[in-house]
């Protein structure tokens, strides 16, 4: 489905996915009409406007994550923005998307993204103030601090019986 | 606090991966012609968009509502947007430049028409790839970058 506030702005993203192989996506212009899709058809992949008035993008995604459309609730977002700033990228994140994409966009960059979210094994998760994938994208593995942290056991010498190996149950 | 943890089917992964279908390649060339085939109307939407950012923007030469800057912002969104996928990053890039310093002139109630005025200059300028070489449209991109940030952090 594609939510985007302009005809032309759609119909580039249109043609782009009619390129990748998709005949007949949902074409929506507003936030209520793309809930009302929501209800009525099992979806596969979303993509936003970042640009629609007054938040709707986040909005939307928001509503359609806390909502009990199922399996829709859980379907991967694109929002695609034109102007990227820090806090319309946090609000992309907090509502719920999958992925931000900053215009202009492409069908290389988009198709790359869509493989990417295809692929991702991220959990979906429900807290109090927050529906959506796990927003944790990387695995740094265990923190850099160059040693032991202050709350690990002090290092010194033993002061009781090392245990024996031989001595173990398994 | 309580943290439900689902893992979902990936209905976008068993079409995406079935069997059959396009190959990568194909489905970018197949996406690239279907563009090429509204060039023509999307250039047309593109020179109407500029026109109007022209005509709103001189019109607010001494002031400028908020719901101008909104208008204006969104204009310059839609213009960084069909630039950028018709081969014009130039003027994608003052569009963008445009979109940065309306959000922060809209955020911080404050106008600041030269500043404007030079990326409405500079959009006439880069709108047409005739008018400059490609090092001297680079160079409009960067002072225009440098007029944002300087109003920005001001």
């Amino acid at each position: 489905m594609l939510l985007l506030s302009g005809e032309g702005g759609l119909d580039l993203l249109n043609r782009i996915f009619h390129g990748f192989g998709v005949r007949h996506p949902y074409r929506c212009v507003s936030k209520e009409r793309a809930m009302e899709v929501c209800q009525e058809a099992d979806l596969d992949l979303i993509i936003c406007d970042g640009s629609l008035p007054d938040g709707e993008t986040y909005e939307f995604v928001s509503q359609l994550r806390r909502s009990d459309l199922e399996p829709n609730r859980y379907v991967p977002v694109v929002i695609v923005a034109g102007h990227t700033p820090v806090d319309h990228v946090q609000n992309a994140r907090d509502c719920g998307a999958n992925f931000v994409v900053a215009k202009p966009v492409t069908p290389r960059t988009l198709l790359e993204r869509v493989i990417w979210i295809a692929s991702e094994t991220r959990p979906f998760v429900e807290l109090d103030d927050y529906v959506g994938p796990d927003r944790r994208f990387q695995n740094l593995g265990p923190p850099k601090t160059g040693g032991r942290r202050k709350s690990d056991a002090p290092i010194g010498a033993a002061t009781g019986p090392s245990v024996n190996p031989e001595d173990s149950l398994l | 606090m309580s943290v439900i943890t689902r893992r979902p089917e990936n209905r976008l992964s068993k079409t995406l991966f079935a069997p059959g279908g396009k190959s990568i390649e194909k489905a970018l060339d197949d996406a690239a012609a279907s563009l090429e085939e509204v060039r023509a109307e999307r250039m047309d939407e593109l020179k109407a968009k500029l026109a109007e950012i022209q005509a709103l923007g001189r019109r607010c030469e001494k002031n400028a509502k908020l719901s101008d800057i909104r208008s204006l912002y969104g204009l310059s969104s839609d213009v960084q947007g069909i630039a950028g996928v018709y081969g014009m990053p130039e003027l994608g890039q003052a569009a963008y430049s445009l979109c940065e310093l309306l959000d922060n002139m809209g955020a911080r109630k404050v106008w600041n028409w030269p500043a404007v005025q030079v990326h409405l200059n500079g959009l006439l300028l880069l709108a047409d790839p005739a008018n400059a070489p490609p090092e001297a449209r680079k160079k409009v991109v960067e002072g225009l970058r440098q007029v944002c940030h300087r109003v920005s952090t001001r």
